[in-house]
């Protein structure tokens, strides 16, 4: 019995090499690599990159980009060309697809790109487009394929449509940055006012309509500028002078909000008085406008004035809000998932002005948030913009969450 | 005891203050006057009331014994009062 085995065995071994193999050729391809020197995420990407250095039919360019100009520029070039709206790395560049940013699933992403191209029509689409002899068409097999693998592990919401949530630590940041801005007063006592005066009036129905309105116009008017700002930063943030700037920005901001803290202490908390002339001109106009006969025309004064309010305030709440979108900059969030992530930053900044709102609504009295709570935003608020800011000035790389 | 006490409507810590106010106010003999920082802005300018509100002015025989600037807790304020209340009876 064994020698049948054994005969059979060496037959089929031998019956093995006699089939003729037409096997398709392996292609040789190249792979780009944008990164930055100091960046977590590249440096994982990298040491995932050297199982491929021995192999004869890939070839590995890298470009670091946070330091050499050059490359910047080059990956602006590119970046467009492939349809990428935003640049940042590490970017990841095979065939006619690309592969933005690194993780565990766009390493699996990247291993499949590489046997695709190795095995399937390939061509140096990158070399192509430097020497302008790219003729605009992209093969999109793989990044087709992607997609559909990719949205198999996304959630579909009601309304939003599908999004992909980047991971935990930044809903906690938007959280916790939101909550800290929204106990800063800057625009809390416009809103007291306007309770005031409405609570005045009697009309509940009327105090709840001008009221809500005023609180949606506020959180679209912070809603356009920080995602606008999101957008042009993620635009410029491979630039290290942009990065440096907003670093700056972060340090100082959180050194006035730590001299506001110290200020309020020996205050023994309490509200300062400022602006006499716009806080008059307001408190006026909150008055001329919910008196309005015409509730379109009072509806269009209480928008008018959040729009206002929020505008100028901007420069008293510009930090937190600025130092949250750099954030979700350097961690290549936008579209649809940087407006949820703003949006969640937004309802945590409201809650105090909701709490206050909801509060009077009920019971037609105001109620105030303690100025502690104002105190504690400074020195939080403060605290947290002075390390983001020299984490961003000394290693942004940590700031990959 | 004769006590000024100087808010605004948009002052978050004045509205704190209001309720704890009230609350001591019914329980000891206080009279309060109420002014408001931009409606009786006259009469308020009258007492150089600074710029951090609210502001707590207690009057023992018509003459200032003591100023209270800022926002305290019930706690703080009771034992202001007690104190003062203490002083102008003995």
């Amino acid at each position: 019995m064994k020698k049948i085995v054994r005969v059979l065995f060496l037959f089929l071994f031998f019956f093995m090499f006699m089939i003729p193999v037409h096997a398709k050729e392996t292609n040789d391809i190249t792979i780009y690599f944008f990164h930055g020197d100091g960046c977590p995420h590249c440096a994982e990407e990298q040491e995932f990159l050297k199982k491929y250095e021995k192999d004869k039919h890939i070839k590995i360019v890298k470009y670091e980009v946070w330091y050499d100009s050059d490359n910047q520029e080059l990956l602006n070039q590119i970046s467009p060309a492939y349809g990428i709206k935003k640049t940042g790395v590490p970017l990841t560049i095979i065939g006619d697809s690309y592969f933005l940013g690194y993780s565990d699933s766009i390493g699996r992403s990247i291993e499949r790109g590489i046997d695709y191209y190795k095995n399937n029509d390939y061509r140096d689409t990158f070399s192509l487009i430097r020497e302008g002899k790219f003729d605009g068409k992209f093969d999109t097999t793989f990044s087709d394929h992607e997609k559909e693998l990719s949205e198999q592990f996304s959630v579909d919401l009601p309304f939003i449509g599908t999004i992909y949530l980047k991971n935990v630590s930044l809903i906690t940041a938007a959280v916790v940055i939101g909550l800290v801005d929204g106990f800063n007063p800057c625009a809390m006592w416009v809103l007291l006012f306007l309770i005031s005066v409405l609570i005045g009036m009697k009309d509940k129905k009327r105090m709840l309509i001008l009221g809500i309105t005023f609180l949606v116009t506020s959180a679209l008017v912070y809603m356009i500028i920080m995602f606008s700002w999101l957008n042009i930063v993620v635009k410029v943030s491979t630039s290290m002078i942009i990065r440096n700037l907003i670093a700056a920005f972060a340090v100082v901001g959180g050194i006035w909000n730590l001299r506001s803290y110290l200020r309020d202490r020996k205050n023994d908390g309490g509200c300062e008085v400022v602006n006499d002339k716009r806080r008059k001109k307001i408190f006026a106009r909150i008055k001329k406008f919910t008196h309005e006969k015409s509730f379109a025309l009072a509806l269009l004064g209480v928008m008018v004035l959040a729009v206002s309010v929020n505008l100028v305030e901007l420069a008293c709440s510009a930090g937190l809000p600025l130092v949250f979108t750099q954030l979700l900059a350097i961690n290549n969030v936008t579209g649809i998932t940087g407006f949820l992530y703003t949006l969640i930053y937004i309802l945590f900044f409201l809650i105090d002005d909701l709490i206050v709102f909801i509060i009077a609504v009920y019971t037609m009295s105001v109620t105030g948030i303690s100025t502690k709570f104002n105190k504690y935003s400074h020195l939080i608020g403060g605290i947290l913009m002075l390390i983001i800011g020299i984490i961003l000035f000394l290693k942004p790389e940590l700031l990959m969450l | 005891m004769r006590v000024v006490k100087i808010n605004a409507v948009w002052c978050s810590g004045c509205l704190i203050m209001n309720k704890i106010w009230n609350k001591i106010t019914k329980e000891y003999p206080i009279e309060t006057l109420s002014l408001d920082y931009d409606m009786d802005e006259e009469e308020v300018l009258s007492y150089s009331p600074g710029n951090i509100l609210p502001v707590f002015i207690f009057y023992s025989n018509d003459k200032e014994v003591k100023r209270v600037i800022g926002e305290k807790s019930e706690k703080e304020m009771t034992e202001i009062v007690e104190e003062l209340l203490d002083e102008e009876n003995s």
